[in-house]
């Protein structure tokens, strides 16, 4: 009995752009990084610190600071972003009084919440979700937040390199497939990426002080993208 | 070469910087003055000081990539002078 030709290629359906951009947005939340941090000038070295590190670790930041849109309520932004990523950094180092209102500052508890919540209650993508929470000294929040008694949590003590070194610890053990430069190295790329900046914005007539979210993070990833 | 020179015009708002514009800085060689000294700074990678502004800019153009090697010349006024080495076009076959 003769076989009958059959044509493979008939058989394989072409790849729909649904499928593709489901697959992209997949890839993207697992290498998203939600940070909820101050952004404050006192702690903005820190967190430009953190930025680098996040990027260098093949990561991308992402946070409620990135979007511009005042038509949108904020809380709606960051559920958003919550949704969109895997991963997500939570500093309460600046959970305290504030010194105009004597009124605490809870934003950033808030949002731990928000993503704690989407963790344990959401799709199952959302349960693949892993939190870093960031703290000035290791037990400090036993006073003000003791519900998260348990969780392990990484003190930077207000320096930045401390806190590139934990949170290049904290991604590399959920990057196990890719080898990723330790804290001092990174630390050093960091520092040469800092003496760069001033002339990389006086080329386009910005002051450094004045860069937002976007366009800090625009300049890591072109920075790192040219030096591996 | 064809060179092509033009002064970088101020970037049109602040938090939208274009990736083509971040690119553009990040992979071009730096020729900044300091004091009484120009620096020559490949960023990432290199960074030299010279006495004069054209010691500096013969430095610059040996570290600039061949064909299409980039160079800006932040001026002491402000201005940033963005020197293009373009390579030449191929030429046209006769059939």
């Amino acid at each position: 009995m003769a076989k009958s030709s059959t044509n493979t290629s008939a058989r394989r359906r072409p790849k729909s752009a649904g499928t593709r951009s489901a697959r992209a947005a997949t890839r993207r939340y697992g290498l998203s990084v939600f940070v909820n941090c101050p952004f404050d000038d006192q702690y903005r070295e820190i967190l430009w610190a953190i930025v680098f590190a996040i990027h260098d670790c093949g990561f991308i930041a992402r946070s409620a600071l990135e979007i511009s849109d005042s038509g949108e309520v904020r809380i709606e932004k960051i559920r958003r972003l919550i949704g969109a990523c895997r991963f997500g950094l939570h500093d309460l180092s600046r959970t305290e009084l504030d010194r105009e209102h004597g009124l605490p500052r809870f934003n950033m508890p808030l949002e731990l919440g928000l993503f704690l919540g989407a963790k344990w209650f959401g799709a199952p993508a959302q349960r693949r979700k892993v939190a870093l929470v960031l703290d000035r000294d290791r037990y400090r929040y036993q006073k003000y937040c003791s519900d998260i008694a348990g969780q392990d949590i990484a003190a930077h003590g207000d320096d930045p390199k401390r806190a590139v070194g934990e949170v290049r610890d904290w991604l590399a053990a959920a990057h196990r497939e890719t080898l990723i430069p330790g804290g001092n190295k990174m630390w050093e790329r960091y520092q040469r990426f800092k003496n760069d900046l001033p002339i990389l914005c006086a080329a386009i007539h910005l002051d450094p002080a004045d860069l937002t979210f976007s366009d800090h993070t625009t300049f890591v990833a072109t920075w790192q993208n040219d030096n591996p | 070469m064809a060179k092509t020179k033009r002064t970088i015009q101020q970037s049109p708002s602040i938090g939208s910087i274009k990736r083509s514009d971040a690119r553009l800085v990040v992979r071009s060689v730096h020729v900044t003055p300091r004091a009484d000294s120009w620096v020559v700074v490949k960023p990432g990678q290199v960074t030299q000081t010279f006495t004069s502004k054209g010691e500096a800019v013969t430095f610059a153009k040996s570290l600039a990539r061949d064909p299409g090697g980039r160079i800006l010349i932040h001026e002491r006024n402000g201005k940033i002078v963005d020197e293009h080495e373009r390579a030449p076009s191929a030429q046209k076959r006769r059939h």
